[in-house]
């Protein structure tokens, strides 16, 4: 492979749908042993791209040229024989089989016979793929039990069995704790040298920095740029993904947090959370750092109503509050934005209204529940105005709203209601930059107005922008409480993870 | 029209139609009102090949035919919208007569006590299935296998296996026999029943909590809504809507038999699943149910009107309802 010549080149892309203009005249090229980021809001096109290049979608107009010559990709299978393999979000494996078996699946050392499978030589050739990975992932071992994490290197070990040259990885660390995506990028700089190519999309522009050769950044089907990541800076980044520069400091210098709302005392819950005690006030708002796992979401969730707790006692504005579900939460004045807006916040088949209505009956409805359209409406047009979800009207399918905007009508249902205490479960995961500022403002202007925050986040710069204290768990544990000026990523990373890692 | 379309906006021109398209828009709109097209097609057809089948009495006796059906597929729909299933109808029907014959009978009930009593048997039957899907968490397609055998051996037992024959009063033959001017009492029933249906489904927060409960249960509970308590709900509805439906036959047929409604099940989620309604929850409609029912049962009607063998009429039922569901998934996910 020569060193000098591209990989691949995308070369004048274009593709339309019905009305809708996803990519128009992108070019841009991917180097051999390269890892080249790629970036952009959500409705950007990167999903359009990915999508030709890896055989699901053909392009309307344009060419991929592969090696300096020019290849058609027509189907999944096509590009597999390119070598181009991806990686999405939510790896597809097959659970009942084990790692070997997925790696291999459809392509088994026979053993003579039709049919049969030459287990031991099975295994060795997913270990010794494995071991190109430098991992410690057991070929033997179920997929159904491994983390995603664990799945996406199986793929990967996937892509290297069919020698893929270039591996495009979609939003790959979405879903992975901070400890995973350092294993992803260990095994991702792996592949580079072995002189592969990643295509890598992310929507966290700190693992941008931190693994990216190149980037290339889309705007509204449109390149933008490609250029060297060590050139740019985070705001440069920022500027030429929304075309405008964003105020990241949005919310310094609250007033003092007011009254204490909530107060836990030794909530415990069998194996998930261990003697939890902490305070919450009107007008703060409380960052809860740690790693997935560490009883974060579960302390929420025991908040409100959601799981049973073992022990401990909660006191809402001075009074014993003991939530046997949700409904208790909600009548108490709780509000949760949950962490997956799309298996737990939205309800998809139903309007931006309905899905702002669920939390609000009691507003909507009159005697017998009877539902008073014009009161739903007002209440729906009522948020939307002021969360500024677009599409604006109330009765759009919410399955058809942006990632930032289905999370915009998550938050609405609870503004509605008076809610004294607002648990927001990473309140900006898979939402785009743009929208990611409006949520900051929003959070920002519920706290000065007296409303308690407690938000959970994965994403440190967000914890340190956005608290005003901050407590890190770990193992069901509260280790450590800092005030917004003492903190900082690596006080907070060591004691996340114990001080390993 | 549907839960859907009253509260979501189907893509609309201008700004709908950059983001979905117009030959989307198009097989939403065949989703929604396909089965409609169908049925004013399959009336236009028989009517063309069957000079009886346009008659105003034969109009009528079909509506007669399917009030039955069409009733259990109310009740059922609400169970199937809101992620459930309930195979017991068929047992409850039979209750639901046998518990009105034998109050007729033996406690010397007036026609309308008996009447409510077949309803309420129903409706105790839903609450317990309800009760034990939510509480004991048994998969509610087993809970109910479990009832329609329970519950059709209940029937035996307190009918002595006999069929049981009541005092033919008028007032209780009226509800199976009777008519409102030219129109059956059935068919009354059956308007009635919709009708509330109806509304509870599209006007109240009851109806939008079931929607929700179907489309994405955790969402819903975790918006605060007591979902238990509206699953419990739905199956209630839907025995009360069987055990009613067993009521009408029986004051049809002026006998209460213990092995009446055997098999009614599958014709109910037949209907439900014509109308549109997907077993996974969350999409359709009670009125869609109802017009289910209606399709398949003027279907029935118009092949024997035109004498197509009954074996052959079986045959063309099943291949109908593949084509329907075969159909609805086309333009869901062409749609999704």
């Amino acid at each position: 492979m020569a060193v000098s010549a591209s990989l691949l080149e995308v070369v004048g892309l274009t593709k339309a749908f019905p009305g809708v203009q996803a990519l128009e005249d992108v070019s841009f090229t991917i180097n051999p042993g390269e890892v080249h980021a790629l970036v952009g809001e959500n409705g950007a096109g990167k999903s359009t791209l990915i999508k030709i290049l890896a055989g699901v979608y053909q392009a309307d107009a344009g060419e991929v040229r592969l090696g300096g010559s020019p290849v058609a990709i027509r189907s999944v299978h096509e590009a597999q024989q390119l070598g181009i393999a991806v990686i999405y979000q939510e790896p597809a494996l097959v659970p009942a089989l084990t790692v070997a078996e997925n790696i291999l699946l459809g392509r088994e050392p026979g053993a003579g016979l039709p049919g049969l499978v030459d287990r031991q030589a099975l295994l060795a050739e997913a270990q010794r793929l494995l071991d190109r990975l430098d991992s410690p992932l057991d070929p033997r071992a179920r997929v159904g039990e491994l983390g995603i994490s664990w799945q996406q290197v199986v793929e990967i070990a996937k892509a290297l069995s069919l020698d893929a040259r270039l591996i495009i990885m979609d939003e790959p660390t979405a879903a992975l704790t901070l400890q995973e995506t350092q294993q992803l990028f260990q095994i991702v700089r792996e592949l580079r040298a072995q002189g592969r190519s990643v295509l890598f999309i992310s929507h966290a522009l700190e693992e941008v920095f931190e693994i990216a050769d190149r980037v290339t950044v889309l705007r509204d089907g449109r390149l933008v740029t490609t250029r060297n990541a060590r050139e740019l800076t985070r705001a440069d980044l920022v500027r030429f993904m929304i075309g405008r520069a964003v105020d990241e400091s949005a919310s310094r210098a609250r007033p003092v947090a007011g009254r204490e709302v909530l107060r836990v005392q030794g909530l415990r819950r069998q194996g998930v959370l261990d003697n939890v005690s902490f305070t919450l006030h009107e007008g703060e708002i409380l960052g809860i750092a740690g790693l997935v796992g560490s009883g974060r979401t579960e302390l929420a969730r025991a908040l409100f109503g959601a799981d049973p707790i073992d022990g401990g006692e909660i006191w809402l504005a001075g009074k014993r509050f003991a939530p046997r579900s949700p409904k208790d939460a909600l009548r108490a004045g709780l509000g949760l934005v949950p962490e997956d807006r799309k298996r737990e916040g939205l309800v998809e088949a139903f309007s931006t209204a309905a899905n702002i209505s669920l939390a609000n009956f009691g507003f909507i409805s009159r005697l017998l529940g009877w539902i008073d359209q014009t009161r739903e409406r007002l209440l729906a047009t009522r948020l939307i105005d002021r969360l500024a979800v677009q599409p604006s009207s109330p009765t759009w399918r919410v399955r058809n709203l942006s990632g930032g905007n289905q999370q915009k009508v998550v938050l609405a249902r609870w503004l509605a209601r008076n809610v004294k205490v607002l648990l927001v479960d990473e309140p900006t995961r898979g939402v785009d930059v743009g929208a990611k500022d409006e949520i900051y403002r929003l959070m920002d202007e519920l706290a000065r107005s007296g409303m308690a925050i407690m938000m959970i986040s994965s994403y440190l710069p967000e914890i340190l922008q956005m608290s005003d204290r901050i407590l890190v768990m770990r193992e069901g544990r509260i280790v450590l409480e800092l005030s917004r000026q003492q903190a900082s990523e690596e006080r907070l990373m060591e004691a996340a993870t114990g001080g390993v890692g | 029209m549907s839960h859907e379309s009253a509260t979501v906006e189907q893509p609309r021109a201008p700004a709908a139609r950059r983001l979905a398209g117009r030959r989307l828009s198009l097989e939403a709109a065949l989703a929604q009102y396909g089965l409609y097209l169908a049925l004013l097609l399959l009336v236009i057809l028989f009517g063309a090949l069957s000079p009886a089948f346009l008659s105003v009495d034969n109009g009528l006796s079909v509506l007669r035919q399917v009030s039955t059906v069409g009733i259990m597929a109310v009740g059922e729909a609400f169970v199937i919208l809101a992620g459930g299933i309930d195979v017991s109808v068929g047992s409850v029907v039979g209750l639901g007569g046998m518990v009105a014959g034998l109050a007729l009978r033996d406690y010397g009930a007036s026609p309308l006590v008996a009447a409510f009593l077949g309803l309420l048997a129903g409706l105790l039957v839903g609450l317990v299935n309800g009760l034990v899907i939510s509480w004991l968490r048994v998969n509610p397609f087993i809970t109910t296998l479990a009832t329609l055998s329970g519950v059709r051996g209940i029937v035996y037992i307190i009918s002595n296996q006999y069929d049981v024959r009541f005092p033919a009063l008028d007032a209780f033959l009226y509800f199976g026999r009777g008519s409102v001017g030219p129109i059956p009492v059935q068919v009354v029933v059956l308007v009635l029943v919709v009708a509330i249906a109806w509304l509870l489904e599209t006007r109240t927060t009851f109806g939008r909590a079931i929607h929700a409960l179907g489309g994405n249960e955790t969402a819903a509970r975790l918006s605060g809504i007591a979902v238990e308590r509206v699953r419990v709900a739905t199956y209630a509805i839907c025995g009360a809507c069987a055990g009613l439906a067993g009521v009408l036959i029986t004051a049809q047929i002026a006998i209460a038999v213990p092995y009446q409604g055997s098999g009614a099940e599958l014709d109910v989620i037949a209907a439900v699943v014509v109308g549109g309604v997907a077993l996974t929850g969350g999409v359709g409609s009670v009125l869609l149910a109802a017009l289910g029912a209606l399709f398949i049962g003027v279907l029935a009607n118009g092949m024997a009107l035109l004498d197509i063998p009954s074996i052959w009429q079986m045959v063309i039922k099943g291949v109908a309802i593949l084509v329907a569901v075969g159909l609805y998934n086309i333009a869901r996910t062409r749609r999704a």
